[in-house]
This record gives structure tokens, C-alpha cells and sequence, in this order.
């Protein structure tokens, strides 16, 4: 009887402790997909800047929505705030990755090729930094509590 | 079953001080490649955009956006590190808890 009582006394404190929620979501297997697929469409549509803007506008539509559907399903995930504040940065308009480079394609009407080539670069490795986040989250299966 | 008390708690505080030492060292390895690799990219990368910016292959504004868009580049691996970061907290959280059940489930009979 003392004994149990010592390993209950020792584990329930400790349990409490450890069990809170944790800092950060686990990984999400959907999410890690929509990010490399859309990382894959939007360097494909990129290509096309050298093309004049209006001729792709419906291309830039349905990726701007399948993005926005990206962002909406990782807001809603607990404890994701860094990943969704990671999409809000690439999507920005105002900014300077792919929300602002469709911004520039639409001002511009077309885009010089060597330009594309260092913005895909950039927009290619901001997408790798939500990837490799998501995919360094621990599995469903390894979390203890 | 008389229990060694003091051995127990010495035994975990010796795994968490390797479980910790473990994680942190990991981390920073993984951290200050990013660093690295940060730096290298725009040193290579302002000297390719200015050599095209004389060559006129790309505008001004294109210089300008690209010098931009490097500044946001930086803030997304910041933000990832900033999450990794966090996943090695729940990562300890969870080895510690391990521990701790398998060292003292282990003292049972």
C-alpha cells in the first residue's frame, strides 16, 4: 500500500505537469500535402509571367482559392499559429512573395524571365519552410497524452 | 519492497539532463545551418541580382522586389525556426514523461 501510494504520489503531480496541452499542433498529413502540392502549382504558374497576366487570370484565381482553402483549414487547427502566420507572409499582396508577385504580374501585365527565375527561388523556399515545419511535427501516434 | 528513493530520482534526473542536452544540441545544429545557409544565399544571390540589374535583364523594381522578398524569405525561416522550436518542447515533454513512467513502472515487481 505505501508503495503504491509512493508511485501515485511521484506520477500524478508529474502527469499534471507534462500532460498540459501541447506548445504546437502534431503533424497533419492533409496539410503536408496541400503545401507541396500548391508549392508545385504555384512555380508552374510562375512559368507563365512571361506571359501577358490577363491571359492567365483564371489560373490565378483558382490557385488564389485553393491557397486561401490551405490557410483556412490550417487556421482552424489548434495551436498552429506560426504555420498560419507562415501562409499570411507568402500570401500577403502587400509583401514580397507569391500574394505580391501575382500583384506585380497584374501591374506589370508581364513579368522579365530572369526575374521569374530569383522569385521562384524565394517563393520555392518559403514554401519548403512550411513543409519541412509541418513535417517535423510530431506524429499523432508518438504523442504520449 | 523497500524502494531506493534517492537512486530513482537520480536515475531520471540523469535522463533528463541527456534528454535535454540531446534536444538543445539538435536544435541549434539544425538552427545555425539555416543561419549559414541565410548568409551564403544573399551574398550570392545581391551579387547575381545586381550583375543583372547593369545587364538590364531585370528592372529596377524587379531589384528591389527580389531585395524584399529576400527580407520576407528570412521571416518565414524564422518563423519555422520558431516553431521547431516548439516542437523540440513537446518533443522533451513527451521523452521526460517516458521516462519517467518507464523508470518508475520499471521498479514494480
Amino acid at each position: 500500500m505505501k508503495i503504491t501510494r509512493f508511485y501515485l504520489a511521484l506520477l500524478l503531480p508529474l502527469c499534471l505537469l507534462l500532460g498540459c496541452s501541447p506548445t504546437i499542433s502534431t503533424f497533419d498529413q492533409a496539410a503536408y500535402t496541400q503545401v507541396t502540392s500548391l508549392k508545385v502549382d504555384a512555380l508552374d504558374l510562375m512559368d507563365k509571367a512571361t506571359e501577358n497576366y490577363t491571359a492567365h487570370e483564371s489560373e490565378v484565381k483558382t490557385l488564389q482559392l485553393n491557397i486561401d482553402k490551405a490557410i483556412e483549414y490550417d487556421k482552424h487547427r489548434p495551436h498552429n499559429e506560426i504555420t498560419t502566420q507562415m501562409w499570411t507572409l507568402l500570401n500577403d499582396p502587400q509583401g514580397h512573395l507569391f500574394g505580391g508577385f501575382l500583384v506585380k504580374w497584374k501591374k506589370d501585365g508581364k513579368c522579365n524571365a530572369a526575374y521569374i527565375v530569383d522569385k521562384k527561388k524565394q517563393i520555392s523556399n518559403s514554401f519548403n519552410q512550411i513543409a519541412e515545419l509541418e513535417s517535423k511535427k510530431i506524429k499523432p501516434a508518438q504523442v504520449t497524452q | 519492497m523497500a524502494i531506493n528513493f534517492k537512486n530513482v530520482l537520480a536515475t531520471l534526473k540523469q535522463g533528463i539532463a541527456d534528454l535535454a542536452g540531446n534536444s538543445l544540441k539538435e536544435f541549434i545544429t539544425e538552427a545555425t545551418a539555416d543561419g549559414q545557409a541565410i548568409l551564403n544565399d544573399l551574398k550570392d544571390d545581391l551579387k547575381t541580382w545586381t550583375k543583372q540589374l547593369a545587364k538590364g535583364d531585370i528592372s529596377k523594381d524587379d531589384f528591389s522586389d527580389l531585395v524584399l522578398g529576400q527580407a520576407d524569405e528570412i521571416k518565414m525561416i524564422a518563423l519555422k525556426q520558431a516553431g521547431l522550436a516548439e516542437v523540440a518542447v513537446d518533443q522533451f515533454k513527451s521523452d521526460v514523461f517516458n521516462l519517467i513512467i518507464n523508470t518508475v513502472v520499471g521498479l514494480i515487481p
